[in-house]
């Protein structure tokens, strides 16, 4: 049975691209802005397939990436002839480009049954490449818009170059000047497919089966040894052709059509002469293209040597976890980025060390201590204005308790000075505060005395421990200060002057343990 | 000393890479078994890998590098440490960075990149979403025990009370100068360039992905952590 669904469903993965590739087109959210322009899902669509034309004749003709101004010029006309506003197609440009075309970068995945494994694998689908801005379609949206593979394409390449010989051989020099472009248009999509396929290689080179490499590399060779003779044959004979129309007399020559001709036949020669350097560039890319093959094996192989780690559970999981080193996560990231970095050597006799701020060495840094320096005086003054605000909303929660045991945050908030709570509130510190408080739930103050402690002073952020080694010895006759939810709320109106904010906190109790 | 092993090894320390495109020369000595002899004597003696990846390489620091590597000070001026930046801002940046990392490269099939850019505007408001999430969870004290420590959670509210900002604001109280501020670092490092609002990836960092994702990676974290049992596999 396997063997049966095996040969029924043969190519069955290629199907499934082309579907894949629809749904990629046709699948997307809208929104408003977008549906303003064009309210029809139909017309739409119609809009997007056509600027996946027109990137790719971009691509083609003139062999260069195109940018979002270039489809905004396009759909610009291709709006005027649907009776659209063509105001709006900078805007539906790059709607199209990067949010249809591109997937506002996430990369399409579809799962996709193989009849070779027999299960699903899934399959990632790019339609366009940017670089810096410029476009140009990948090897899947070529297949999809000229449903054959341009590397199978020799046969085509052959039959595109034998019309151009039957057509030039009739005198039919209209068509064979458009035979002409869509040989070089051929052969660049050759090209461009090979580019194509070392991309892929690059990105995921376990996707790529060997088959395929084999395939490009002998149908390469065979379309080049066969077509590179027949192409200059084909030179040199309208070359004759058209040496032998301008030797035409001058009455003749009066002849629309002739001077028409001569100049389709300038052209034609043009053409076959792009197509015969493309085609010998393609030799050279063929060489590249196995060297480029077996290097990205190679890496392929040395990558695949190391196991990967989960991003998420190894990484955020554990920082998110730990807490307690807030200071120290600070330079994880630093940690983490290390192998990305640029090297950088210390400079221990820079001339520019002469021209740094001079200042007192009046203590060693240990390797232990991380030190946020400040640049100048002012940054020095910041923290000392923040310490000493820290200290004054403790020094006055303390004040406050000396003749209240059991109180809200609402009746000491009430208690200041409007001077007081207008400092206290200066960069949020005051709710700051009062949140932390909340958050340690008891301050335990005979605990606090009787277990020995170094004192660091903080670098503006709030430390209680540092603040009661500042209070003085009267104001902490206490047991304890415990911090006790509430249902209800207060609210604390926070001007600077320019602004208000309202901050809404519980209005949480606050209950003292004295010595008796 | 092999010279031609000296001047790549010159080249490397300048731009931290070397590459087939911009340095033919010394990409084809450098693929002679010679001169990848004499580096393998420098990079066992100074302490530094050589990270190939296609037709790139890269000079990658060891962990216990001294010479070029950087001072744990570095971060905090890359992005412009100044006298409006805390220790909880810092906090945050710190983990917006990891998270930026993660947006791009959580991919687990066989290729860990999972999109091409990110506008800046989606990656607000996907971290929005991820610190809502964390703030939501809050009301379930088991769940967010495990998960997040405490500081964590004031991280998330703090990102959820600042401003949006002006596209171009470095200001720390808004939350597109958060971003700026951490884009500033990377773009340093040339790990990420924004371009018309988008926040794209560059090749070096496509190509070095692979390598900071080895497995053997995680227990380098846990020590600067402070260790954590049963990390988790692949």
């Amino acid at each position: 049975m396997n063997l049966e669904i095996s040969e029924i469903l043969d190519g069955f993965e290629q199907r499934m691209k082309y579907m894949s590739i629809v749904r990629c087109l046709t699948e997307h959210t809208r929104p408003d802005v977008i549906r303003d322009i064009i309210s029809d899902d139909d017309m739409l669509n119609n809009c997007i397939m056509a600027v996946l034309v027109y990137i790719m004749e971009h691509n083609l003709r003139y062999d260069a990436e195109c940018t979002i101004d270039n489809v905004s010029s396009f759909l610009r006309e291709f709006l005027i002839l649907n009776e659209t506003d063509p105001e709006s197609s900078p805007v539906l440009a790059k709607y199209i480009v990067v949010n249809v075309l591109q997937n506002s970068g996430i990369i399409h995945e579809f799962p996709v049954f193989s009849p070779l494994t027999m299960k699903c694998e899934k399959i990632n689908i790019r339609l366009i490449n940017d670089v810096k801005g410029r476009y140009h379609l990948t090897d899947d949206a070529y297949e999809f818009l000229f449903r054959t593979k341009e590397i199978d394409s020799e046969l085509d390449f052959s039959v595109a170059r034998f019309k151009l010989h039957e057509l030039l051989k009739r005198g039919n020099y209209n068509d064979a000047l458009r035979q002409s472009r869509e040989l070089v248009s051929k052969i660049r999509t050759m090209k461009s497919g090979i580019n194509d396929f070392i991309q892929r290689c690059r990105e995921n080179i376990s996707q790529i089966l060997i088959d395929e490499y084999e395939k490009i590399i002998n149908k390469i060779h065979t379309i080049l040894s066969e077509e590179s003779n027949e192409l200059e044959s084909l030179e040199k004979n309208v070359q004759l052709t058209l040496d032998a129309m301008n030797q035409t007399d001058e009455y003749n020559r009066e002849n629309n059509i002739i001077n028409q001709n001569i100049r389709s036949m300038n052209e034609i020669v043009s053409n076959i002469r792009i197509a015969i350097n493309e085609q010998r560039s393609l030799m050279n890319r063929q060489y590249d293209l196995s060297k480029q093959y077996q290097q990205l094996l190679l890496d392929n192989m040395y990558i695949r040597s190391y196991k990967r780690f989960n991003l998420e559970q190894e990484l955020l999981d554990v920082f998110r976890k730990k807490g307690s080193d807030t200071d120290k996560l600070c330079d994880f990231a630093q940690f983490i980025l290390g192998p990305f970095g640029k090297p950088r050597l210390k400079k221990y006799f820079s001339i520019s060390d002469f021209y740094d701020k001079q200042s007192l060495t009046d203590k060693e840094l240990s390797d232990n201590e991380i030190v946020l320096e400040s640049e100048d005086d002012q940054a020095a003054k910041l923290i000392d204005r923040r310490n000493e605000l820290h200290l004054g909303i403790i020094k006055s929660l303390f004040i406050y308790i000396q003749d209240h045991s059991r109180f809200t945050v609402s009746e000491y908030l009430h208690s200041l000075t409007l001077e007081e709570f207008e400092n206290y509130c200066d960069e949020q510190l005051l709710p700051g505060v009062l949140l932390a408080l909340y958050d340690t739930g008891r301050i335990d103050i005979d605990s606090w005395k009787s277990t020995p402690k170094t004192i660091i002073e903080p670098n503006g952020e709030f430390e209680l421990a540092w603040c009661l080694s500042r209070l003085p010895d009267e104001l902490l006759e206490i047991n304890a200060v415990n911090i006790i939810w509430s249902d209800k709320t207060t609210l604390m109106n926070i001007s600077d002057g320019e602004r208000q904010r309202k901050i809404e906190i519980t209005d949480f109790i606050i209950e003292v343990s004295a010595n008796e | 000393m092999n010279e031609k092993a000296l001047m790549i090894f010159r080249q490397l320390l300048k731009t931290g890479m070397i590459s087939r495109n911009d340095n033919p020369e010394l990409w084809n000595d450098f693929e002679t078994a010679q001169v990848r002899e004499a580096l393998d004597v420098l990079r066992k003696q100074l302490d530094f890998d050589i990270y190939r990846a296609s037709d790139r390489a890269y000079l990658i620091p060891e962990e216990d590098n001294v010479i070029f590597s950087k001072d744990n000070m570095d971060f905090r001026r890359d992005i412009r440490s100044g006298n409006d930046i805390k220790i909880t801002d810092l906090y945050l940046l710190n983990y917006m960075s990891m998270y930026l990392l993660y947006e791009f490269f959580h991919g687990e099939g066989a290729e860990p990149l999972c999109r091409d850019f990110v506008e800046q505007d989606d990656f607000i408001s996907i971290f929005t979403s991820h610190c809502e999430s964390v703030s939501l969870r809050k009301s379930d004290a088991d769940d967010i025990s495990d998960k997040y420590s405490i500081n964590f959670c004031k991280m998330a509210d703090q990102w959820l009370t600042k401003t949006y900002g002006e596209p171009d604001s470095r200001q720390i109280a808004t939350k597109t100068g958060c971003l700026n501020r951490v884009l500033i670092k990377m773009r340093n490092e040339n790990l990420f360039i924004d371009d018309n609002n988008m926040i794209v990836p560059t090749q070096k960092l496509k190509d070095i992905m692979p390598y900071f994702l080895r497995k053997e990676r995680t227990a380098s974290i846990h020590r600067f952590l402070g260790g954590q049992d049963n990390a988790a596999d692949q």
